[in-house]
């Protein structure tokens, strides 16, 4: 028996697009002979169609469309279902996103360890850092802009402001309990750069500016609501807070850190706005800036 | 492609026909009713919760992964905390050292528990704290890279297989919301 009917289930399962009702017409003379040869009920004209059952579950086929009313949806079913969104950046490109900017930083850090001038290199890096995050801003605008429209109310950016002092109040109380108890001395990072030949203002860019706007649309304008695409709000923030906090690679800082990405997470959550998260980041950096100012 | 000849009315089916279409008996394929593929989504009620279980087990191998790299991040800390008998090594040094290693193989316990009820969002941060971890030791020291390759790819090759599972779990539910 040489049956070699097309078939036009035998690739895709289910089908993308349902067969049109002329299906049934498309046997050719083949099948009539091999089903008579088969002692089957000989389809008289009109032909019915050879497919009767359904190969995946055994059920009845409809007899017209040869579509199983158990296993693919029909023509109306597939009509009245909701196109999928698919708006939000994915996980894939979120993590890509952080790798970017992680393989930024350390190749940064590789420069320096092999002699490149530090602050230069810091300088390079902020920019390459911000070049990555507009790049990923752009392909993902359609999540970004909604945050970057949409501006709450006043009393949220005074709650942000205050946050921001009670994070860095926070960071402080835990670098100076964390030297103590490990007898370190404390992370200087205003320092190496005055010495490095940075004038003020462009230290006050570098720590002040430049990480509240980009880390901000990073994390909580494109990783948070990626993230929130496909779990609960409360796992996106966290998820979110925990890959800001690895970006910073200071282990001792983990716990400070992680605090402030839930905070940043909520505002963003509540807000829908990513100018209250930025002020935030900003309050606090230019403190901790100011603390280290010699 | 091969086809199955049904043995009760003779008619010829495609390979992975489970029932004969010309008759509607069982065939003796041996694979069942067939599998959705990891690209697609079940469109039955009884095909979903299939596919929901099998996506299901797929995301909770996170948990394994996770606690293995935590048991192993323990024993190194372990390990390298007997360092501390040799006279040459900074106290204060190795003492750095213990904690961040005890603190990351304690993060990874942290993870496996949180990978139990919630494992897409804890296979996400476990992928990228493992990945960060061993690019930076990587880079402090090459030589890092190559130990205990296998098991890093194997770890990394089961977190990435649990996201994609949790992904697919999650336009499946979305799916069944409709």
């Amino acid at each position: 028996m040489n049956d070699e009917r097309t078939d036009p289930w035998s690739h895709d399962w289910p089908p993308a697009d349902p067969p049109s009702p002329k299906e049934p017409d498309a046997l050719d003379l083949d099948d009539f002979l091999d089903a008579d040869s088969a002692g089957l009920a000989a389809p008289a004209a009109p032909p019915a169609p050879v497919r009767r059952f359904c190969r995946t579950c055994g059920t009845v086929v409809d007899d017209f469309t040869g579509i199983c009313p158990r296993c693919e949806p029909s023509q109306e079913e597939l009509d009245a279902r909701p196109p999928r969104r698919e708006d939000a950046p994915s996980i894939a490109s979120s993590l890509g996103l952080y790798f970017a900017v992680l393989g930024t930083i350390l190749i940064g850090a590789i420069s320096i360890r092999f002699g490149a001038p530090e602050a230069k290199t810091t300088c390079l890096i902020s920019a390459v850092m911000s070049v990555v995050v507009l790049l990923w801003v752009v392909g993902s605008w359609k999540t970004v802009s909604p945050c970057l429209t949409t501006v709450p109310a006043a009393k949220w950016f005074i709650i942000a402001a205050l946050g921001g002092g009670a994070t860095y109040l926070l960071a402080m109380g835990m670098m100076v309990m964390l030297a103590k108890v490990l007898q370190l001395p404390e992370v200087d990072e205003v320092g190496p750069m005055m010495e490095g030949g940075l004038s003020l203002p462009v230290i006050f860019l570098l720590l002040s500016v430049q990480p509240p706007i980009f880390e901000e649309l990073a994390f909580r304008g494109i990783i948070q609501p990626a993230m929130m695409h496909y779990m609960s709000v409360r796992d996106a923030i966290i998820v979110s807070s925990l890959l800001f906090m690895v970006l910073h690679l200071m282990p001792l800082s983990f716990p400070h850190l992680f605090v402030i990405g839930l905070s940043l997470g909520y505002l963003r959550h509540k807000t829908g706005s990513l100018y209250p998260c930025i002020l935030l980041h900003f309050v606090h950096n230019t403190l901790v800036l100011l603390t280290d100012m010699p | 492609m091969a086809e199955v000849q049904c043995p009760h009315c003779g008619g010829a089916n495609l390979y992975d026909a489970a029932f004969c279409e010309a008759c509607g008996k069982a065939l003796p394929t041996g694979h069942g009713p067939r599998i959705v593929k990891d690209s697609e989504l079940a469109t039955t009620s009884a095909g979903r919760s299939v596919q929901q279980l099998e996506l299901a087990k797929t995301m909770k191998k996170a948990f394994g992964a996770l606690l293995a790299v935590a048991i192993i991040q323990v024993i190194a800390t372990v390990l390298i905390s007997f360092a501390g008998n040799d006279p040459r090594v900074d106290k204060k040094a190795l003492q750095t050292v213990l904690i961040v290693m005890g603190g990351i193989g304690a993060g990874f316990f942290v993870l496996a528990i949180w990978a139990r009820s919630s494992p897409l969002p804890a296979a996400v941060v476990g992928l990228v704290v493992y990945v960060s971890l061993h690019l930076i030791s990587g880079i402090l020291d090459p030589t890092t890279l190559y130990q205990g390759l296998l098991i890093k790819i194997i770890v990394v090759a089961v977190l990435i297989q649990a996201i994609q599972a949790g992904i697919q779990h999650r336009k499946l539910v979305q799916e069944m919301g409709d």
